[in-house]
């Protein structure tokens, strides 16, 4: 009601420079697509909406994908990859930042040039590119024979199509790596970077200095990151529908099977998939606020 | 020595993923213990490039991305200067929402997409494209251009208006020339992000809207090699371009390491 006046007092120019007049478009066309992408989803799910037109309301889509005997091996197969990946891509990015920070001297363009392009390139291009390097018979495999570690192609491990989806891995984990690195480092080398020296000159021990200093500084753009990289991860579908193989399949890949079935109660079961991985990512989302809630306080006090 | 590393370490990737590729574009014979190609032709990378179909996802794939890119930071500019400028008052609010697009799985978000641009009538189209690119594209130059205003120091448009500098003079001769490099880096990196969608532009396009990165994709089944290297060279090589231009501003590359995204 305040407000309601507020705005009445108001002229309409200052209204039109007002900060939720500036952000109104971009919030309107992320917030309507994304959100709407959400609402229509759980919904379709449910067998509300025209997608899904003639299906009965209820529970039956999630009771059938969660008979199928194949959604709980897909599940697993598709935690396994994001957790993994995570923990690799946030890990690595952590410790290029850290190192980054630790170590006198200013960011060469040549090393953010490098992150940026391995951040930018492309999925379904990263994916033909690890390929061509790590297949049997690919050109890691073809240097290893130069070298005389391997006759034949089946010496080779196998990271593609297998159980383990360790080329799937190896796409997200070195994309995420250099995402993490990217999102971390106006924090690592704007405010870790000095709180780090002084930590030094007072005594702390490199350990001391990267758990008590470096962590709980950059912890503000880690989280969010780690959120949205386990988010990526578990939802991205090129990675794994280009190295993956038909069994185990992510529940990305069967969801997007399942989407573009002609049968419609296959569309209600392809949304039911999809709700389950977003209500996944929802409580890692929620898990990190928490620990983001515990262990970011205490900086943002010092910093005042 | 560990920096070195980590650059060797990612160079050596990109240049191997890049590498790798150009050899394959050229290689008609390429038998297993070898680690050069017993042949080379640029013809097939050659037909490939000269196709019709190639062609006409060049064009499309650049007029969509191009599109997406204005619009998207058009859209974002007076987000941005707002963001920069004010704390609090639905400033989270409107960060939150931005942040939407990166943690709802891509798969359900396609997926959600493509049924409300169905449910509008416009799926299949370029525009329904373009709309749909909108809702990743967006938050990435928000984000970068919100980056650049707020290390741009506001008063000097004051100052220049007290002098009696038109809003539109202020735009164009104080505000554009200092903030040049960051508005190219958002350009060039919400140009990447349209680019490189495949699932998106697949669902909201009903597969009509192909793209470059659809091609490639197209072609991984069961394609023959050299083709396949040929569009991913192509997919990866504006990509490198745009990229150098966004990380070669002073801004980026600055002493404290800053970058803008």
């Amino acid at each position: 009601m305040t407000g309601l006046l507020t705005i009445r007092r108001r002229s309409l120019g200052q209204l039109a420079r007002s900060p939720m007049a500036t952000t109104a478009p971009v919030a309107a066309v992320v917030g309507l697509g994304a959100g709407y992408a959400l609402v229509e989803g759980v919904g379709a799910s449910f067998g509300f909406g025209a997608p899904v037109a003639g299906v009965p309301i209820g529970l039956d889509a999630y009771r059938r994908v969660l008979a199928s005997p194949t959604f709980w091996e897909s599940a697993c197969f598709s935690l396994w990859i994001a957790v993994a990946s995570t923990v690799l891509g946030v890990g690595g990015g952590t410790m290029i930042s850290w190192w980054w920070v630790s170590r006198p001297g200013r960011i060469r363009r040549i090393d953010l040039w490098l992150v940026n392009l391995t951040v930018s390139i492309p999925h379904v291009a990263w994916a033909v590119a690890l390929l061509a390097l790590l297949t049997q018979s690919g050109f890691v495999a073809r240097m290893a024979a130069a070298a005389g570690v391997l006759d034949r192609p089946d010496q080779f491990p196998v990271f593609f199509a297998d159980s383990a989806g360790l080329g799937i891995i190896a796409h997200l984990a070195t994309k995420e790596l250099a995402f993490v690195t990217l999102v971390t480092l106006p924090l690592a080398t704007l405010r870790a970077r000095h709180a780090v020296t002084t930590a030094e000159t007072l005594g702390a021990t490199r350990s001391q200095r990267f758990r008590l200093v470096f962590l709980p500084t950059i912890a503000p753009a880690l989280l969010p990151a780690t959120a949205v990289v386990f988010a990526f991860a578990l939802g991205s579908y090129e990675a794994p529908a280009l190295l993956g193989g038909q069994r185990p399949r992510t529940l990305s890949v069967v969801a997007l099977e399942y989407f573009r079935d002609s049968d419609l109660t296959r569309r209600a079961d392809a949304f039911a998939v999809s709700t389950i991985l977003g209500v996944v990512v929802l409580a890692v989302v929620g898990a990190l606020w928490l620990v983001g809630r515990s262990s970011v306080r205490p900086t943002r006090r010092a910093d005042r | 020595m560990i920096r070195i590393a980590v650059r060797s370490a990612l160079g050596s990737l990109l240049a191997a993923i890049v590498g790798v590729l150009a050899v394959a574009v050229v290689s008609i014979r390429w038998v297993f213990p070898q680690v050069v190609p017993d042949e080379f032709s640029l013809d097939l990378a050659a037909r490939t490039l000269r196709s019709p179909s190639t062609h006409d996802a060049l064009v499309s794939g650049t007029v969509l991305s191009i599109a997406v890119t204005l619009i998207a930071l058009t859209l974002a500019w007076p987000a941005a200067r707002a963001l920069a400028r004010s704390s609090g008052g639905g400033q989270g609010l409107v960060v939150a929402i931005m942040f939407l697009p990166s943690i709802v799985p891509s798969v359900g978000l396609a997926m959600g997409i493509s049924v409300g641009l169905l449910n509008l009538g416009v799926d299949g189209s370029m525009g329904a494209v373009i709309l749909a690119h909108l809702v990743p594209a967006v938050p990435y130059a928000v984000a970068i251009l919100t980056a650049t205003l707020m290390r741009y120091d506001h008063r000097l448009d004051l100052q220049a208006a007290t002098l009696g500098a038109t809003p539109l003079q202020v735009l164009r001769h104080v505000t554009l020339p200092q903030i040049r490099a960051g508005l190219v880096a958002a350009a060039a990196l919400t140009f990447v992000v349209s680019w490189s969608q495949y699932l998106l532009t697949l669902l909201a396009g009903s597969g009509r809207v192909i793209t470059p990165t659809m091609l490639l994709f197209n072609a991984t089944a069961g394609g023959n090699p050299v083709v396949i290297a040929t569009l991913a060279l192509l997919v990866t090589v504006p990509v490198i371009v745009l990229v150098s231009f966004a990380s070669g501003s002073p801004e980026n590359g600055s002493d404290d390491g800053r970058v803008s995204t």
